[in-house]
């Protein structure tokens, strides 16, 4: 079991690490494309009237492609007050409890947004904008995401397990999110 | 024996409710979503009530762009939506947009069948016909005197537009309708398309002052029925339906009227001038649509032209 | 068929019940999706149509400016010129009592007119304020309510994603709409600076005397001013002039706004790779779950209105024969107790197209109506027990127990409440800037 969570962990951390890469490469592109956008239009006469459906597909890629990386980071945003006044062992079933839930739910979703993904494929249906977007491209994504995010819970749920069992003493997962990043004063 | 059974069941079906749940891809104010009360109301009539239209919402309960879809994948059995907004999945419906002929003459030949039969294929949906008669126009902020002004302009436009604006050699500007307002007092866009009635609503009759006639093209705004539940009504019922859909099709005339008798004066007193670009301007939108259709959908243009064009 | 109110309370009770749960909100909205949509559509088409909206909803171009915005945010605050800012600002304010509490809002109002985003503002202000703070031995009520009210200035004063996401959903013109919140913005402010000096001077414990008194020489002031605020101001010249100018729309000013974010930062030669791959994490991190949140929470709007609940509440409400007053203010009432366990973007789906065609209907302004909602989504940032920007502090400040922020936010929320009434009895307060510009 241990071996599989360390197996599991590595895999989903590398796609992560692969999907943050593609993610923050978007969000470069998505300025630099409605800037040109702008320019192109105030300056020249040159439109990229296709900055717009570009940018929309682009934030297909941000959501799902960081879904999994700030629920690994702890950064989905949640309620706390209820649970953290429970003891520890009922907290950590509340724990395993969230993470089946969250596991069953993306999986799901992963399941789902994969046949929609095979289901465009097959039909060959191509967004007709600007330009000609196959719509599985842009829709895979989803399934993508969804299905990383659904290991990144099974992998939180067997290390719950592992730490309720005393098997391996981990460290819950912190809110990365709201970290302070520099500790910086006044001059 | 088999003829007591059938008769029977005959019976039951005369007895039986049909409730068919259905959405609009516009808010239910808009003139493209009238179809769906028109039908709702004759169609509870002429079943004398065996049949009832429920409806669901706008764009509020299903995203506008995915309406087709959900009719296709039985969320809701009845669409009224504009084709362009499934055109991924049917292409072929951009001809409605693009006709050159009137409702009448598309059922009489058939162009609506052939239709039918390719949205029965790619979208497992029945399309019962048309659902609103009013054409597009164009909308500038400074005056347009020829078809030569258009080069340079930045007009806001959906796909549909794309090819007639390249054809005049104006920009297309993508926004969403929100940014209409702003965009065209502030200059970012010297013009829009939209349909022919409702600039109102958007609330750039100040700004927007000069109105390109004649209006052009066709409003694809159709009603479709899920396919399964299609094939699930009975005969008789089936008929009802498409006796009013032909009703519905030419009560949308007069209700088109009404928006436009509603939104005229408003036009007037903000001032908005029509300006005449004649036939020419009608052969370069139409041109422009065509050669769009022949190069998007090359297997289907030849077919869809003969269907729909003079 | 289900009454609307058994509906609500369905949907809601699921909802809560898995938030409680601590299930993170975004996983909260899709199992109640899941579980509802099974119910009303069917599993199969049902979670096939979910999946389809959750598309539909973040591939729309009026979100870009959230990233965008976020973005802008975190290149001036890891670069560094976001302190150097506050430094000056700093100086300039002297002996004032409470001075970093006045201070955080000040430059709280400065850079909601920079950013979009309240978590981004909440984040930046906190993390470098927020220690300062407690070092000098503020009141966690005149340290962390303050962080938190300038904050929340941001989805006020343009721009703000909030506002430009309003506008899409209810198709109000998103420019008037904009420009509407300066003033109800400013106003804010104003109240929360002026109640800080009072509540200073009556309770002197709350914020430690200022001792040491600088001297300001203002030849080292002009250079400062020159080197160090005028780029801010040509950074909010780009978002706010070039919509203004007629040169972007609303929605692309945020690109062009951190372009020039990026550029000052560079020209101030604080951009290296290190700045940049925080402040890209960052963005991702903030914007990716917001997004997601937009995502799963458009699906329940929808459903709630798909299933026939949100009609029959609107119907309820028109045919009780309230007059036009009274539904704006139970529509407001609804959007502030919703504040508190619903996050804003949410409330705003769900609510919005209930209420638009009633307003219409009635003759309501939306861009007065839009803009006192929006006051009321921003509450719900701060109200407890759900509250963006309260998790944001408790981020900043581990060592402050939960209840404590809940408590150094209430101030602010009683402020933020009377501008409210506010613009309700006096409507010019935001209809007078849109209608002076056009
Ligand atoms: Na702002
Ligand atoms: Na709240």
């Amino acid at each position: 079991m241990k071996s599989l969570k360390i197996y599991l962990d590595k895999t989903i951390g590398w796609i992560e690490k692969v999907f943050i890469i593609i993610a923050s490469i978007l969000l470069i592109a998505m300025v630099a494309i409605i800037c040109l956008s702008v320019f192109g239009r105030f300056l020249f006469n040159n439109p990229f009237a296709w900055s717009v459906e570009i940018s929309e597909y682009m934030m297909v890629f941000i959501t799902f492609f960081t879904a999994s990386w700030i629920l690994k980071n702890d950064g989905h945003v949640k309620l706390e007050i209820f649970v953290s006044k429970l003891n520890k062992s009922v907290q950590m079933y509340a724990l395993i409890i969230a993470a089946v839930v969250g596991a069953i739910a993306c999986s799901l979703l992963a399941w789902f947004s994969f046949n929609i993904t095979i289901n465009y494929f097959q039909r060959d249906i191509v967004l007709l904008k600007i330009i000609d977007m196959p719509h599985f491209i842009v829709i895979a994504p989803i399934f993508l995401g969804s299905l990383v995010m659904a290991l990144r819970y099974i992998s939180i749920l067997i290390g719950t397990i592992e730490e309720m069992s005393g098997k391996n003493v981990i460290e819950l997962p912190q809110n990365k999110l709201t970290e302070t990043p520099v500790k910086r004063g006044i001059k | 024996s088999g003829s007591s059974k059938s008769s029977s069941e005959e019976k039951k079906n005369e007895e039986e409710t049909y409730i068919l749940s259905g959405v609009t891809a516009l808010p239910n104010n808009d003139l493209l979503s009238q179809a769906f009360f028109v039908f709702a109301e004759k169609i509870e009539k002429n079943s004398n009530g065996r049949i009832k239209f429920e409806y669901k919402g706008g764009p509020e309960t299903i995203p506008s762009a995915e309406l087709g879809e959900a009719v296709g994948s039985g969320v809701v059995d009845i669409g009224v939506t504009p084709a362009a907004y499934y055109a991924s999945a049917v292409p072929e419906g951009l001809a409605l947009s693009y006709s050159e002929l009137t409702t009448e003459e598309e059922l009489k030949n058939g162009a609506i069948d052939h239709l039918n039969k390719i949205h029965n294929q790619k979208l497992n949906v029945q399309l019962l016909g048309r659902g609103a008669e009013v054409g597009f126009g164009l909308y500038t902020k400074e005056k347009v005197q020829s078809l030569e002004d258009f080069k340079g302009l930045r007009m806001r436009g959906t796909p549909t537009y794309a090819p007639m604006y390249k054809a005049l050699g104006a920009e297309l500007i993508s926004m969403p309708g929100g940014d209409i307002f702003e965009s065209l007092d502030k200059g970012v866009i010297d013009g829009f398309g939209w349909t022919a009635v409702g600039i109102s609503d958007l609330g750039v009759q100040d700004t927007a002052k000069y109105k390109m006639a004649p209006n052009f093209y066709r409003m694809d705004v159709v009603t479709i029925v899920n396919l399964d539940k299609w094939n699930s009504l009975p005969e008789d019922i089936q008929k009802i339906i498409m006796d009013t859909q032909r009703e519905v099709e030419k009560e949308m005339v007069n209700v088109t009227q009404e928006f436009i008798d509603k939104e005229e004066p408003k036009l007037k007193e903000a001032g908005v001038q029509t300006v005449d670009l004649g036939e020419e301007f009608l052969k370069v939108a139409y041109g422009a649509g065509w050669k769009f259709i022949e190069e998007k959908i090359p297997d289907q243009s030849k077919e869809l032209s003969e269907l729909f064009r003079k | 068929m289900m009454e609307w109110w058994l509906i609500v309370s369905l949907f809601f009770g699921i909802f809560l019940i898995l938030m409680f749960a601590g299930i993170p909100v975004v996983f909260a909205f899709l199992v109640t999706n899941i579980i509802i949509i099974s119910s009303v559509i069917g599993f199969e088409i049902g979670l096939a149509q979910l999946v389809k909206s959750m598309y539909s909803a973040v591939t729309n171009f009026s979100l870009t400016p959230i990233p965008l915005f976020v973005l802008m945010g975190e290149l001036l605050f890891y670069s560094g010129v976001a302190l150097t800012t506050l430094n000056v600002i700093n100086k300039l304010l002297g002996k004032l009592p409470g001075r970093l509490s006045v201070l955080s809002i000040a430059s709280g109002t400065m850079f909601a007119a920079l950013s979009g985003s309240s978590i981004a503002n909440t984040s930046m202000l906190g993390s470098i304020l927020a220690p300062e703070m407690k070092n000098k031995g503020y009141h966690t009520t005149m340290s962390i309510g303050p962080i938190m009210a300038a904050g929340s200035l941001a989805m006020i004063i343009p721009p703000s994603a909030m506002i430009v996401l309003m506008g899409g959903i209810a198709s109000i013109a998103v420019g008037p709409l904009l420009i509407g919140g300066v003033i109800p913005g400013i106003l804010m402010a104003s109240l929360f600076i002026g109640y800080i000096i009072i509540a200073c001077l009556i309770n002197p414990s709350l914020a430690p005397k200022e001792i040491k008194e600088e001297k300001i020489i203002w030849k080292d002031m002009i250079k400062s001013f020159v080197f160090d605020i005028a780029p801010l101001f040509i950074i909010i010249f780009c978002v706010i002039g070039f919509i203004l100018l007629g040169i972007a729309t609303p929605t692309e000013a945020a690109a062009v706004g951190t372009l020039a974010a990026l550029i000052i930062v560079a020209l101030k030669k604080k951009l290296n790779y290190k700045v940049i791959e925080k402040s890209i994490t960052g963005t991702l991190k903030i914007s990716g779950m917001i997004l997601l949140i937009v995502a799963t929470s458009v699906g329940f709007g929808q459903l709630l209105s798909f299933s026939g609940a949100s009609r029959d509440m609107v119907d309820f409400i028109s045919n009780i024969g309230l007059n036009t007053l009274m539904v704006v203010i139970i529509f407001l009432l609804i959007v502030f107790l919703l504040g508190f366990f619903v996050e804003p973007i949410s409330v705003m789906m769900i609510t919005l197209p209930l209420f638009v065609p009633i307003l219409t209907s009635l003759d309501v302004n939306l861009i007065w109506f839009g803009i006192m909602m929006l006051i009321c989504l921003d509450l719900g940032n701060i109200t407890p027990p759900v509250g963006m920007l309260l998790f944001v502090m408790k981020g900043v400040r581990p060592d402050v127990p939960m209840v404590d922020i809940y408590k150094s936010a209430i101030p602010f929320v009683l402020l933020e409440l009377s501008v409210v009434i506010l613009i309700l009895i006096f409507p010019s307060i935001v209809l007078w800037l849109p209608g002076s510009i056009s």
